[in-house]
């Protein structure tokens, strides 16, 4: 392989790390203040993106035209409050809800949520897919070596890092952090030590969202939106957490740096079997090493 | 003539990162002894039953069980070698009712699990010894209740009766009496040991009532943090100036 | 000596009571609401599914978002040799779909059966999308999102239902699905009274202590999983004829969804309970059907209502002593 292509194939990788990361650090988020792994999770990406190419293609071209600033500014904010209002409205009864209840109680009545939101998607936006690439187009492309490479992907690798930074900044530099990792160490002594730690889960859950509705938004412009993405990226998410590690920051990071440089590996050379392939990686992974590799406290 | 010892420790380890769990326990067993193993908190007595039954592998050091090297068997392993324990918390079949709990557990011992299409309770063989234990334990009462329904004393009987349901030659328990109220405590240790005689197994029993610990033990084995400080007839060891230190040291005030 | 108690939902008698109940009901609800009484037949033979769903989750402690995938076999079964073999003698190929899975789920399961809790869930679930993508890209094999057609099959080896009007086949398919059901439900309950089965309850109470117990608790969890993938891909071979058509649909994870919400519903922790889960669903499918498509909206609902407000199901309700005892004053009436 040249090495333009691989430099191209590296700069996918992490595009597609970048998506992975704002997924599967919510998932370790919300698992960190209750200990659950929420299936409806990549659902939350999922709205981000729906809610993206429906404003984008409706009002922002209206109101903003060919305005770059408003192509950014005004959809992604609208897709991250309409994620939050979703999460905090829908998926926080319930999580807290089923709160200490066990694994299969909140596996399940997490995947009837996952069902809801897969159902409201097509109440709402319908079947066919749905692509609003304006952005993405307006951008322009780069010239990397002898090939081009899309402006609108490197922005989503920058934005992701800043994120990436200031989450880490969020969780071990700041009183919230502080009280955040207690509370995913040792919930009952947290609670006994006078943390509220109601308002805490309150808090992660809009973090956790804002980042998955982010994620979907940022993800639209280079793709489609329909059903099944949902469940699509909660398996790639899942992989990553797998190999992550359930709980860890830098698992989160490591985990969906791997998961994208195994999925771009196998679209490369064996499109038809990318689900096996990341199904053995999570398998070998949960084998040798269960709690992940940026697990393990 | 020399007895041949049952079971022979001989420096046995585990360290957990730099947690010297245990750390070069040696000592040995006589069939039919009963064996209690004191120690303050973080002694590495639950740890020495954790190796002894399989549950984690030493580091380094030997177990010899009836003259075979038993070190390397795990938890399948060993329980196939004849030595069963108990455990500090209870751990049951809640879902199951107490019968329902000894007749798997005296299946388990035959190994008709595998069997798919005869039902459990149609085994007479098993059905008998099942409700002999239950006899032998005192849980005759309540048969048919779910565990969750019945006292922590009787709990903790189920828990060992389903230890002994397997019949081994060697039982290890881990704090019979935790847990359970004062006033049912010797209750409780009558029946066990009763059914213990009964089964004329060899015990190892991890004990922090000192009062149980005088009434019962044959020999007792003092441990402090991971070493055999002392073995002895209870009056003997008990009476000793270092170990009345330990253990007063311990939660034994 | 009798010696175990028995409730309602875990009794022989609730059995044979419900089995003799379909049988009386179809001709009833066929005059009562005409179309109505195939709905029943449907949910027979998901009831198998069901049944064999909860053989890993309500016993052995395994819940899988996978099951689609065996479902998938056993109706993909019996697409691909009526189109490659020509076989129509659903018997044959029932035998060849039960031979498929037992390969597949032993395969698969020496591997998932390793994992507890989320990974097992969802390890099983990228396996049931792996053989759905399948299904959905090699069209020229498996006829893609259009399907395969099924043919009227031939049954019990020699009766050829082809020539039978559309009522009258529905009717024969009807009592034809009960005695797969008698046999089936038959079969499951020996297992799950048996040494076996209770052994598949220990384990989901308390592993380490059935490990203890000298028991190698992989290898019945691994026997668990392939029984379990038996029954739904037997329910999903079942399925095809009446269905008429083999979709993706079928192996997709909805499909998945649809065992764990039919289970729950009657309550995993009764043998009875995913039959009378199964016979509710499929009317409470077809009924919400006539309001909406969006029926999975109407299940996830109430996937997590029934969790939240009834996670011992219906047959748990049942078993509540008001009910048991307005239940034993009707058993003395006279009758």
């Amino acid at each position: 392989m040249s090495l333009d292509l691989i430099v191209l194939y590296t700069l996918d990788t992490f595009f597609y790390a970048s998506l992975i990361f704002l997924i599967v650090s919510g998932l370790n988020i919300i698992y960190g203040v209750l200990r659950i792994v929420n299936l409806a999770h990549a659902s939350l990406f999922a709205l981000g993106a729906y809610t993206m190419a429906w404003i984008t293609s409706t009002y922002v071209i209206k109101i903003f035209g060919d305005s770059l600033v408003g192509l950014i500014t005004l959809p992604l904010l609208t897709a991250v409050i309409v994620t939050i209002i979703a999460s905090l409205a829908l998926v926080m009864p319930i999580l807290t809800y089923a709160h200490g209840k066990g694994d299969a109680f909140q596996l399940i009545v997490t995947f009837g949520l996952l069902l809801v939101f897969e159902e409201l998607f097509q109440i709402i936006w319908g079947r066919a897919p749905l692509a609003a690439g304006q952005l993405f187009f307006m951008l322009g492309f780069i010239d990397i070596v002898d090939k081009k490479y899309p402006v609108y992907k490197i922005m989503v690798i920058a934005v992701t890092g800043a994120l990436a930074i200031i989450l880490w900044h969020v969780i071990y530099r700041t009183g919230f952090g502080l009280v955040f990792r207690a509370i995913a160490m040792d919930p009952e002594m947290s609670a006994a030590l006078g943390v509220n730690v109601g308002r805490v889960v309150v808090i992660a859950i809009i973090l956790a969202s804002t980042l998955a509705g982010l994620g979907g938004a940022l993800y639209l412009p280079v793709a489609s939106i329909a059903p099944g993405v949902s469940l699509e990226f909660l398996i790639i998410a899942f992989v990553g957490l797998v190999i992550g590690g359930l709980g860890s920051f830098t698992g989160s990071l490591i985990g969906a740096f791997i998961v994208s440089l195994f999925r771009i590996l196998s679209v490369l050379f064996i499109p038809e079997l990318e689900l096996v392939i990341l199904f053995a990686v999570a398998a070998v992974v949960l084998l040798v090493k269960p709690e992940g590799i940026g697990g393990g406290r | 003539m020399p007895v041949e010892p049952m079971l022979q420790t001989s420096g046995l380890r585990k360290y957990f990162g730099g947690v010297k769990a245990v750390d070069g326990v040696s000592f040995s067993m006589t069939g039919g002894e009963r064996l209690f193993i004191v120690g303050p908190n973080g002694a590495g007595k639950t740890t020495l039953v954790n190796l002894i039954s399989g549950y984690i592998i030493p580091d380094s050091g030997t177990i010899i069980f009836e003259g075979r090297d038993v070190t390397r068997l795990n938890l399948t392993g060993k329980v196939r070698a004849g030595i069963a324990r108990s455990f500090q918390l209870v751990n049951v079949f809640w879902s199951l009712t107490v019968l329902e709990n000894l007749l798997i557990a005296v299946a388990s011992r035959l190994r008709v699990n595998i069997n798919m299409v005869r039902g459990l309770e149609s085994y007479k063989e098993i059905l008998e010894e099942a409700l002999e234990l239950a006899e032998l334990s005192g849980l005759t009462e309540v048969l048919e209740k779910k565990p969750t329904e019945i006292s922590q004393g009787d709990r903790k009987l189920l828990d060992i009766a389903i230890t002994l349901a397997l019949k081994p030659k060697l039982v290890m328990l881990d704090e019979p009496t935790s847990g359970v109220a004062t006033r049912e405590k010797f209750e409780v240790m009558n029946r066990v040991l009763k059914a213990l005689d009964k089964l004329g197994a060899t015990s190892i029993i991890v004990e922090h009532d000192m009062e149980i610990v005088k009434r019962y033990a044959d020999r007792v084995l003092v441990m402090q943090e991971g070493k055999n400080i002392g073995e002895g007839a209870p009056s003997d060891i008990l009476s000793r100036e270092d170990v009345r230190r330990v253990l007063l040291g311990g939660a034994y005030a | 000596m009798m010696a175990v108690s028995r409730e309602l939902g875990n009794s022989f008698r609730a059995l044979i009571a419900i089995t003799v109940l379909i049988a009386i009901l179809y001709p009833i609800v066929g005059w009562l609401r005409p179309g109505f009484e195939v709905i029943l037949t449907y949910g027979v033979i998901l009831s198998i599914a069901a049944l064999g769903f909860n053989l890993l989750f309500g016993y052995t402690g395994l819940l899988s978002f996978g099951h689609a995938a065996f479902f998938g076999i056993g109706a993909y079964t019996i697409g691909l040799t009526l189109k490659y073999l020509n076989l129509r003698v659903l018997e044959a190929q029932i035998i060849i779909a039960v031979i498929a899975t037992l390969l597949f789920s032993a395969l698969i399961g020496s591997i998932v059966v390793r994992y507890r809790g989320i990974f097992f869930a969802i390890l099983i679930l990228v396996i049931a999308q792996v053989l759905w993508g399948f299904y959905v890209k090699f069209y020229h094999i498996t006829g893609g999102t259009d399907g395969l057609k099924i043919l009227r099959p031939i049954i019990l080896g020699f009766y050829e239902t082809r020539g039978l009007g559309y009522g009258d086949f529905n009717m024969v398919y009807h009592y034809y699905a009960l005695a797969w059901f008698l046999l089936m439900t038959y079969l499951m309950w020996r297992i799950v009274n048996s040494p076996f089965g209770y052994t598949l309850k220990m384990i989901k109470d308390a592993e380490d202590r059935a490990q203890a117990l000298g028991i190698n608790t992989y290898k019945f969890k691994l026997a668990a999983f392939i029984i379990s993938a038996l029954y739904v891909a037997v329910s999903g071979a079942l399925y095809a004829p009446l269905n008429r058509i083999v979709t993706p649909e079928l192996a997709y994870w909805t499909m998945s969804g649809k065992m764990v919400f039919m289970s729950i519903l009657g309550g995993t922790s009764y043998y009875m309970g995913p039959i009378v889960g199964a016979l509710v669903y499929v009317y409470f499918e077809s009924i919400a059907q006539f309001i909406t498509v969006h029926w999975f909206l109407i299940m996830g609902v109430l996937i997590i209502a029934t969790m939240f407000l009834a996670p011992i199901g219906l047959m748990g309700l049942i078993d509540r002593p008001g009910f048991k005892r307005i239940l034993s004053s009707l058993s003395k009436l006279p009758i």
